[in-house]
């Protein structure tokens, strides 16, 4: 048995454990499928009708899926923002719960290393998370597209897959790093410490110094980076391997 | 002073030489000298706070120390991964996660633990209240303790350390728990290491026991020489024994009677002064502790 061979069980713990990780995108597609029923057979209704004149005209048609389209965008948009945020809870609570509990002595008490643990967190944030994101997204299109849903997809996923791992190399891998490490540490309130260390950072910067700091350290990252750069990738990696080593040092610690 | 050491060799699971560990200025090991070989079940006893968790914490490459250290043949804190493959412990019978299920945390188990056999936790599980699919929080503080036990024992690893197993359960569990242990776990290649400050409780399991006090170790005899080496005499009398050349390691004045223990005294140059018996665990635990450290 080697590390990898145990990985899947700890992938699948975490999976049992958080339950908003399928939950909140089963949420999701509920809504989307109550809101075409609606729209087949409910209240829901476009507001408008086509004139009578235009009916033959095959241009309406084409403009109305892009409106479709469109709406449909920003619910992706949305289904992405939501699973931003249970990763960030998920990433706050996945050590710290295992201390609440004094479970942790039970797991270390397993041939499981404290990297292989830190890492099957990390994995649940930064990859599971974003193929949920993903798969979610393609359900929601089949359920609203039907058999067109390949094609719509087909538009959406080659501009936003290649933005989505950019997002996650430059904001998510920082912020998920810090708020793992936040959760390895924090003796109360790792959602407190998360937050409002930043928060006494950007102040301080803002205050007294230029605050070039904590826009491209905090800032950028959280509210969109505009040209994706080399220098702020390099920062959020260091950091980020900063945040990841101190926490598998502080869980070896755990007795 | 009655202190054996057995001698180090390539077999035995633990060696210990020269352990030391301090928290900030405080000593809380001095000079530790302890090994364990295979077909053991080992009582290290001591009062609270004299090192015994500690110890084990050194053992199970939990903390950084300072001396020789050696289980299984590697440094316990560098090669933990791969040790806690050969040796397993409970640290805290409250620690199994409670809002698992039950067959949910066997599977975690039986995919991470090499030596762990699902059919035997199962058989373990039988004859017990627990049911499979029941989460681990609604079971009974005595329930969670069977189980995590039964986790343990369907783990073939060939030693074993146990820090007050029993603390905080009812006489019942303890016995079934010690019983289990001797039944399900023990054989001659298979060793245990069990602290414990009831003395009493565990006797009857043990074949050795070392005595532990304010970080060091002040007995280490197996149970055999607990009949062969020491003797209680029970005498109405006051004797003053400088005068017949030999010297009890303990004395204790009782109203109508005094007890005294020797160690290494024949029983029959014993005898003229009272009646001699083969004295308890607890009896040479007192004693131990009643005498000065490093006398």
């Amino acid at each position: 048995m080697t590390a990898i061979t145990k990985l899947p069980a700890l992938l699948k713990r975490e999976v049992l454990e958080h339950k908003n990780l399928w939950k909140v995108p089963a949420i999701l597609i509920g809504i989307s499928a109550l809101v075409k029923l609606s729209l087949m057979v409910g209240n829901l209704s476009f507001d408008f009708e086509v004139p009578k004149q235009l009916e033959l005209d095959n241009t309406i048609d084409t403009a109305l899926d892009s409106v479709i389209a469109t709406s449909l965008n920003s619910m992706n948009y949305m289904i992405m923002m939501v699973m931003f945020i249970v990763a960030i809870f998920y990433a706050l609570a996945c050590l710290f719960n295992e201390r609440q509990d004094e479970s942790v002595l039970f797991w270390r008490s397993l041939p499981i290393s404290d990297s292989l643990t830190v890492a099957s967190k990390l994995i649940i944030a930064l990859a599971v998370i974003p193929v949920v994101i993903v798969l979610s997204q393609a359900v929601v299109a089949l359920i609203f597209f039907g058999a067109d849903a390949f094609e719509y997809l087909g538009t959406y996923y080659s501009s936003s897959l290649a933005l989505l791992v950019k997002v996650i190399l430059w904001s998510m891998l920082p912020v998920i790093a810090w708020c793992v490490f936040c959760s390895s540490v924090a003796s109360k309130n790792p959602f407190l410490m998360a937050f409002i260390a930043p928060i006494i950072l950007i102040l301080v910067d803002k205050l007294f110094l230029d605050g070039v700091i904590s826009q491209t350290f905090i800032i950028n990252r959280l509210t969109g980076i505009s040209d994706y750069t080399t220098m702020p990738l390099i920062w959020g990696l260091v950091f980020s391997g900063v945040c990841i080593a101190l926490t598998i040092t502080k869980r070896s610690q755990r007795i | 002073m009655g202190q054996e050491q057995s001698a180090g060799n390539a077999q035995d699971f633990v060696s210990v030489n020269n352990l030391t560990k301090m928290y900030g200025s405080k000593t809380v090991l001095h000079d530790v000298d302890l090994n364990i070989g295979e077909g053991e079940i080992v009582g290290l006893i001591g009062p609270n706070g004299a090192g015994k968790s500690t110890l084990l914490k050194c053992i199970m490459g939990l903390i950084k120390y300072s001396g020789d250290l050696s289980v299984f043949g590697g440094d316990p804190v560098s090669n933990r991964t791969r040790l806690l493959e050969n040796m397993s412990y409970i640290a805290d019978v409250a620690s199994l996660p409670g809002w698992m299920k039950v067959d949910d945390l066997l599977a975690f188990v039986r995919d991470t633990h090499p030596k762990f056999e699902m059919a035997r936790a199962k058989e373990l599980l039988t004859d017990t209240p627990i049911s499979i699919g029941a989460r681990i929080e609604t079971l009974s503080k005595g329930m969670k303790t069977r189980l995590h036990l039964a986790i343990i024992l369907a783990i073939n690893t060939d030693f074993l350390i146990l820090d007050e197993p029993t603390l905080g359960l009812d006489v019942i569990v303890r016995r079934e728990f010690q019983d289990r242990l001797v039944q399900d776990y023990y054989n001659q290649q298979r060793s245990i290491l069990i602290t414990t400050h009831q003395i009493d409780e565990v006797e009857s399991i043990l074949t050795r026991v070392v005595f532990i006090r304010e970080g060091r170790i002040t007995m280490d005899f197996k149970i055999a020489d607990l009949k062969t080496r020491y003797s209680k005499v029970i005498t109405d009398k006051n004797i003053v024994f400088a005068e017949a050349g030999i010297k009890p390691i303990y004395q204790r004045s009782l109203p109508e009677k005094t007890e005294l223990i020797f160690v290494d005294v024949d029983p029959e140059k014993l005898k003229e002064y009272g009646e001699v018996v083969r004295p308890s665990l607890e009896d040479l635990f007192v004693a131990t502790n009643s005498m000065t450290v490093g006398e």
